[in-house]
């Protein structure tokens, strides 16, 4: 009797236990589901919620960076022209130092054969601290805008806890994004979010180009002309920890920096840099100092200082989109169904081109007129 | 360390763990740890007071206990006629003792609940006889300092009346005190009743352990999405009272009314859930107070324990003591039996409020709440069987559902008013707002438009409430059919399905709309007492 109460009773508790994890296995999915669904309503949140919704192992270059990289490079255009498929993991203002996490979580799902990093924050980050407008709290902002659509991971959780320096309740509130963003139920309305959610990344990856025109004077310096300041130990630091994470996984990592109109003291720090990553070896393709062989007119090709326009998009991307094929081995062997989804790509993209390409014109013109 | 926030989670599932590993003797020492560190994050200072304090008690109720065995010693050998006198002057010696206790419990509740408030008055008296003032002063007292001392002092005065025993040891005296579940916020447990559960071996019980958990899930939809949320407007409105005219006043209290019992009761159903999650119920402190039909009916269920604290340790050892008895017979022979009766009853009553008031806090518009009360009380009990013969005459079915609906939205409407009196900026403050409903009846504010909260959060706290009345009602309801068991044990005999599709939206809606995070939590309205 004793023991057939006795087996009873074990019964009775594994069948408990089991419908309590089940019960919490379910709470965990609805939870996790529902804080996707509540992220920021910022296009950088997106960027990590497209990129799991990429076929595993399509990606032949991928490309992490911040707007200094999304306002340069046309994935579908670099498919179109060279054969290959490219991914970007970005934010605006990324910090540099959460690129090794990011590498992490590219490897994970992904195994390009060229990775680029665009590091031109390293830079302008030293001149900002310099000329005392570097504002701490705006760059862990858009890291956090990034990590918000991150799955939950030892890698998200080693990010909050080594870059953005949480405390534990910060960081479970990261982990759980539900915790954190459940107050956006509040902020959006009921419309916005499911149309945010029925967007495909597809309408994301085309909307990354500007038809704005801005007409600047661009000006390489001569080494007499640079300043007093210097890179940091940690600036370089950041460098050696990109490379020796891409090491980790056999990779070899390639630094890349976008055109743009930087001073004096911005070239002074990236000299320093190319000299940095001569002695190490490191692979670096500096377009600031070529934007004659790229083929960019500052007066027309540029949004703002720092950005290409759709015209510099363009060109920026034929450029170094030959420039990767011709220097390294990038297989562009793919299944039909990546295929299919490129060819997709490029159909919206085309389309896209037309109007952003139409309304360029429109500003150039205005422009010459002096409008 | 709030018991809504993701640390005490944390700490709850560990102790919970400890609690059911280790063998049943020793799982009140693991209460005991777990009270110590719970009480300590609030402040390692405020914890050696509690202790030290506890101690006093401990020692003094050890004293009078030996007095109570020395005396039965001796009453065993004496005589009837020496028994009586052997009899009163040992209880004068314990007597001496309690007295002693509560000097030391009260004066410590007075310097940290009191000192400002005195220093204030004396300070308006001097400035009236232009002299110097005082420098004001302002003490931030221990966490839950008004409960744990009351409890304190329900266990020596139980202990004088002989119906308990003094325990001998001294830490599970501490456990009792300190039981990180009641030691902020209460319910005021009497010892009788929690000290048998605590010092009693528990085997788990995956179903109490459950039904802890969902009575915890009601509490943190109360607070989190009620409370809250509700705390928003209340705080605009209150908080920048010169900034408003009119009967936004009234709207207000009648909002603070729902916020207050959700953020109480909330807590109350979170520390009742955590006790019941290691095999330990303690006493309502809320039986759906706004069903009452009267007021001191609605005193009866809300902060049942606090009144019933004042009413055992209070009112009657008042109403009974000789003086009162001999103004009762002054009061009789000058005004008649009826109007002399009334008399007398009402000050104990009035005694009592202006107490409850001064526990709330030592504030002349507390003071004022107490004094509304308690009049209301009185007013109650002395009208009550003319009230009774008018209705009778006017033929009002005191039995129909119109009539207690009637009664329930009037007692509603009474405390809706003292709730204007309780939350002012003072009592001038309070009186204002109340004259301002009336007088600036004509303004007018859009409560999306005006406000802090947008339409979407007014629906979901409509919704939410919508969903308080229910289920409270279907409690209500099922107390007055005198069925057995809660709406926790109704859920607990449905099906599977039926019932994780209740848990998992109930735990959805409570993550989705309710206010909690990092630097958004609201404090609970009554850890400040």
């Amino acid at each position: 009797m004793k023991s057939k109460k006795g087996d009873s009773d074990l019964k009775s508790g594994i069948l408990k236990f089991v419908k309590s994890v089940v019960f919490l296995l379910i709470l965990g999915i609805l939870v996790m589901k529902a804080g996707v669904f509540l992220r920021p309503m910022n296009k950088d949140a997106d960027v990590l919620v497209d990129f799991y919704d990429m076929e595993k192992d399509s990606v032949d270059v991928a490309l992490i960076g911040s707007s200094a990289l999304y306002r340069f490079w046309i994935p579908p255009q670099a498919y179109e022209e060279q054969g290959f498929t490219s991914s970007m993991l970005y934010c605006a203002g990324q910090d540099v130092s959460t690129v090794p996490y990011l590498i992490e979580e590219l490897m994970k799902t992904q195994n390009p054969d060229v990775i680029l990093v665009e590091n031109r924050r390293i830079v302008s980050e030293r001149v900002q601290e310099i000329e005392k407008k570097r504002n701490q709290n705006r760059l862990n902002y858009y890291t956090q805008v990034l990590i918000s659509g991150m799955r939950p991971s030892l890698t998200k959780y080693h990010l909050t806890d080594e870059v953005l320096k949480l405390d534990w309740g910060e960081k479970l509130e990261y982990m759980v994004p539900l915790l954190k963003y459940h107050e956006n139920i509040y902020e959006y309305s009921m419309d916005k979010l499911i149309e945010r959610d029925r967007e495909d990344q597809i309408d994301n990856m085309v909307s990354l180009q500007k038809p704005t025109v801005d007409e600047l004077e661009f000006t390489l310096y001569s080494e007499d002309k640079y300043t007093d300041d210097i890179l940091t130990e940690k600036d370089f630091s950041m460098l050696d920890d990109i490379w020796e994470k891409a090491q980790e996984y056999g990779k070899k990592v390639v630094f890349l920096c976008m055109p743009y109109t930087s001073s004096a003291r911005g070239q002074t720090l990236r000299a320093q840099m190319r000299e940095y990553m001569d002695e190490k070896g490191y692979e670096y393709i500096d377009l600031t100092i070529i934007p004659d062989e790229i083929g960019l007119d500052f007066k027309t090709d540029f949004s703002d200082g720092s950005h290409a326009n759709v015209s510099g998009a363009k060109k920026t991307t034929s450029y170094l989109a030959q420039y990767l094929m011709e220097n390294y081995e990038i297989e562009t062997d793919h299944s039909s169904a990546v295929q299919s989804f490129w060819s997709d790509f490029v159909s919206e993209w085309d389309k896209k081109e037309a109007k952003l390409t139409e309304q360029w014109k429109e500003n150039c013109n205005k422009i010459q007129q002096g409008e | 360390m709030s018991v809504v926030s993701y640390l005490f989670l944390a700490f709850l599932f560990v102790s919970v763990f400890v609690y059911y590993i280790v063998p049943g003797k020793i799982q009140w020492g693991v209460l005991l740890l777990a009270s110590l560190a719970f009480y300590g994050y609030a402040g390692i200072p405020y914890l050696i007071l509690v202790i030290t304090e506890a101690l006093a008690v401990y020692v003094i109720s050890r004293a009078m206990q030996k007095n109570l065995e020395r005396q039965n010693e001796i009453l065993a050998q004496a005589d009837r006629k020496a028994a009586r006198k052997i009899k009163n002057e040992m209880k004068a010696g314990r007597k001496r003792y309690l007295v002693a206790a509560l000097v030391i419990l009260i004066g410590i509740l007075a310097v940290f609940k009191g000192t400002g408030f005195a220093v204030e008055n004396i300070n308006r008296v001097l400035l009236h006889l232009k002299k110097e003032p005082l420098t004001a002063v302002h003490i931030i007292a221990p966490l839950g300092i008004s409960f744990y001392t009351f409890m304190m002092i329900s266990y020596l005065m139980d202990l004088y009346r002989g119906k308990i025993s003094a325990q001998k040891n001294f830490l599970k005296y501490l456990t009792y005190v300190l039981y990180f579940p009641h030691v902020t916020q209460g319910p005021i447990a009497r010892y009788e009743e929690t000290a048998s559960q605590m010092f009693t071996p528990h085997k788990f019980d995956y179903d109490a352990l459950t039904k802890g958990l969902w009575l915890m899930l009601w509490g943190f939809f109360k607070k989190l999405v009620i409370a809250d949320r509700l705390s928003v407007f209340v705080t605009e409105v209150f908080g920048n009272s010169v900034n408003y005219r009119g009967p936004i006043f009234f709207i207000a209290a009648v909002l603070y009314s729902i916020q207050i019992y959700c953020d109480f009761s909330g807590c109350m159903d979170i520390v009742c859930g955590v006790s019941e999650c290691f095999g330990i119920r303690l006493a309502d402190n809320f039986i759906r107070p706004y069903f009452s039909q009267t007021l001191p009916e609605f005193w009866r269920r809300w902060h049942a324990t606090l009144g019933a604290f004042f009413r055992e340790y209070v009112f009657y050892p008042v109403s009974t003591s000789e003086v009162f008895l001999k103004l009762n017979t002054r009061a009789r022979n000058r005004f008649g039996n009826t109007w002399g009766r009334n008399i007398a009853s009402c000050l104990p009553i009035l005694c009592v409020w202006i107490l409850t008031g001064i526990w709330h806090g030592c504030s002349w518009n507390y003071i004022g709440w107490g004094l509304f009360h308690g009049c209301l009380i009185c007013m109650s009990t002395m009208f009550e069987q003319p009230l009774s013969v008018l209705t009778a005459k006017l033929k009002i079915r005191t039995d129909s559902v119109v009539w207690m609906i009637f009664r329930m939205l009037r007692t509603f409407f009474l405390c809706v008013i003292g709730r204007i009196i309780f939350i002012g900026n003072g009592i001038r403050n309070s009186l204002w707002m109340l004259k301002s409903c009336i007088v600036d009846i004509g303004y007018r504010y859009h409560l999306v438009e005006d406000f802090p909260l947008n339409q979407r959060q007014w629906t979901v706290l409509a919704l939410s409430c919508l969903i308080l009345f229910g289920v409270s009602l279907a409690q209500e309801l099922r107390m007055k059919q005198k069925k057995e068991g809660t709406i926790r044990d109704w859920l607990a005999e449905k099906n599977l399905v039926f019932r994780w599709i209740v848990l998992l939206t109930g735990i959805m809606f409570i993550l989705i709309f309710g206010v909690y995070g990092s630097g958004i939590g609201v404090q609970f309205i009554y850890e400040q007492f």
